[in-house]
Parts: structure tokens; C-alpha cells; sequence
């Protein structure tokens, strides 16, 4: 997969394509899980709970998905903290019976800040850098697995993880400093 | 920020459990058919515009046309003796003129009986009113012409000899 295949994997879903939706599903959704275990603070059943809400509302609103304002997946990262407040604000009202819990949650936010901030940026990064990233961190496969699948050498994904790491410290550097 | 720190950020934060295998393919499958089914209200939302669009259009286009028509004649005004009025002419049923046009030919053609029978059968045809007017102003334009032929007509001797020789004399010379 490729910039260009994204654009027109996002491109053929708004037209309706379910090819091209599936294609889009399985691009992100390890990501887009991941940085919702980090929204929630390690809960995976809220995590999967926004993530369900993610695609679901995702698949209802690609034809409103414009590529010139962000990448696909800041999109739908977009989707999952507006998600994520809206189940927050749910239980909150539940926690106002329960003062017990609401202070154990609250830690919980406060631990969110850097998780939601790594994820923020591999969204920013460059296509190329992310998908590399993603492979070895997110889904743990070897330097060999991914010069494989992306049908380079070794040394060639080797340089590219390094120019990546770069990248992935200067916006995350400028995220940090913006917030 | 160190290469090294970045990596170290990238395990802490992205390594984990994957998601279960059921709860993925349950989200493709409950996304991809919030995905159909929303593909297709879209599309009949969008058929159901466009025959709303056509059936505007053509109210408009008719409207239109009826708005840029002339105003209509007032009552009972008759539309066919009205248009007669304003050319000046005189409306004949189209049988007459073929009558006419076949006694024309057989004048050219020498039959003079056939051709006295086709004017005859034409003027049956003749409407009332016109044979009335006609006939009208057929007896005053005789008058007419009988008044004028007799102001014209200058009455004059018959030339007499004498006259005539003189005319001859002064043409020859004599």
C-alpha cells in the first residue's frame, strides 16, 4: 500500500465502493484500536467499544471526508476523541452516583496526555514513515517481514525506519510544544 | 529528542495486545453494512433529487412558455374571422379554389361547357355573405363603370369625305 492507493481506496469509498471501504478498514484499524486503548486509558472494552463507533461512524461519513484538510487516519482519530468524550460525558453522569470511581478515572485521563500525543503524531507523519513505523511497532514485525511485504532490502527499510524515527521526533517535538 | 527515545516511545506506546480477531471482524462487518446501507440511501436520495430537479425544470420551462404567450383574446371573439379582418382577405373553402383551378383548365384545354359547369359548381360553394357583398359591390362598381364609360365617351361625327381626303393630301403631299 502507497499514498496514492489511499487516495484512491478513500476516493472509490465515497463513490461507494464496499472494496474500497474494506480495504480502508484493514489499513487502519490496528492504529486507530491502539490509539483508542490509549484514549481510554487502557480499558479495551471502551476501547473497542469507540472503535466499533469509529468505523460505524466513519463508514456513514466518508463522502464528507475532504483529503485536502487532513490525512484519512487524523480523520479518524478526529472521530474517536469526539467519540470518547461523548461515552466520558455518559459515564461521568453515571459517576455523580458513584463518587467512589470518579477519582480512579480521573487518573486515568490524566495518564492519556503522551499516548494520545504519539498516536497524534504518526497521523502527521508522512504516509511512508508511518506505515514503517506501524509495522514495527504496532504490529511487531521483523526488519526482514517488512522489507518483504514492501519488496525493499533490508538496509533500505533500515535507512527509512531511521528517517522516520527523525520525523516522528521533530512533530512530536512541535505537538509537545503546542500544547 | 534521541533516536533511541523514540524508540523506546514508540514499544511503551504502541506495542500491546492486538484487538481480538472476533471484535475485528465484527466492526468490518457491522461498519461495512452501515456503509451499504447508507451507499444506498444515499443513491436514492440523489435519484429522488434529480426527478424533483426534472419535474421543477419542466414546471418552470412550462410556466415560462405560457407567461412569454401573448394575452388571451377577451370572450367570444372568433380567432378565424378575426384573423381574416386583419389580413383584409376573404376566407373560401379550399373545394371553390380546386373548382376554380379545374375550370381554368378546361378553358385552356378548349371545353368550354365543362369549364361553364366547374364555375358553376364553384360558385355554390361561394359563401352567402361574400356572394351578398359581391354582388353589392358588383352592382355599385357597374354603376361606377357605367358612369365613368358615359363621362368618357366623347360623342363625335363620323368623319366626313372632305376630311379624310384632307388627311390623305397632307401625309402623301399632295
Amino acid at each position: 500500500m502507497d499514498a496514492d492507493s489511499e487516495m484512491f481506496a478513500v476516493y472509490a469509498a465515497q463513490k461507494g465502493s464496499e472494496w474500497a471501504w474494506r480495504r480502508l478498514f484493514e489499513w487502519h484499524f490496528d492504529g486507530v484500536y491502539r490509539f483508542c486503548v490509549a484514549l481510554a486509558g487502557g480499558r479495551t472494552d471502551v476501547a473497542e467499544e469507540v472503535t466499533q463507533q469509529v468505523f460505524v461512524v466513519a463508514s456513514q461519513r466518508i463522502h464528507r471526508f475532504d483529503p485536502r484538510r487532513a490525512g484519512f487516519r487524523a480523520w479518524l482519530l478526529g472521530i474517536a476523541k469526539n467519540r470518547h468524550m461523548t461515552i466520558r460525558t455518559r459515564e461521568q453522569v453515571k459517576e455523580r452516583h458513584e463518587e467512589s470511581s470518579a477519582k480512579e478515572h480521573s487518573e486515568a485521563f490524566a495518564r492519556e496526555g503522551p499516548d494520545l500525543q504519539v498516536h497524534e503524531t504518526l497521523a502527521r507523519l508522512p504516509y511512508r514513515y508511518r506505515v514503517v513505523l506501524e509495522a514495527k511497532y504496532l504490529r511487531g514485525l521483523s526488519l526482514k517481514e517488512i522489507s518483504s511485504n514492501n519488496g525493499a532490502s533490508i538496509d533500505a527499510v533500515e535507512s527509512l525506519l531511521r528517517r522516520a524515527r527523525a520525523d516522528f521526533a521533530r512533530v512530536y517535538e512541535q505537538i509537545r510544544s503546542l500544547e | 529528542m534521541e533516536d533511541k527515545d523514540v524508540d523506546v516511545q514508540l514499544n511503551q506506546h504502541l506495542s500491546g495486545d492486538p484487538p481480538r480477531e472476533a471484535f475485528r471482524q465484527e466492526a468490518l462487518r457491522d461498519s461495512t453494512a452501515s456503509f451499504i446501507r447508507i451507499h444506498r440511501r444515499r443513491s436514492a436520495r440523489r435519484r429522488a433529487e434529480c426527478a424533483v430537479a426534472a419535474v421543477l425544470i419542466a414546471g418552470i420551462a412550462f410556466l415560462g412558455g405560457r407567461l412569454s404567450a401573448p394575452p388571451p383574446l377577451p370572450g367570444n371573439v372568433d380567432i378565424a374571422s378575426q384573423a381574416a379582418a386583419e389580413s383584409e382577405g376573404v376566407a373560401v373553402p379550399g373545394e371553390l379554389l380546386e373548382w376554380l383551378d379545374v375550370a381554368r383548365l378546361f378553358g385552356r384545354l378548349g371545353m368550354q361547357d365543362r369549364m361553364a359547369r366547374a364555375v358553376e359548381h364553384a360558385g355554390k360553394l361561394m359563401p352567402v355573405d361574400i356572394i351578398t357583398s359581391e354582388h353589392r359591390s358588383g352592382q355599385v362598381f357597374a354603376e361606377h363603370q357605367k358612369e365613368h364609360t358615359e363621362s368618357m365617351s366623347i360623342p363625335s361625327p363620323p368623319p366626313s369625305a372632305e376630311s379624310i381626303s384632307q388627311i390623305l393630301a397632307q401625309s402623301l403631299g399632295d
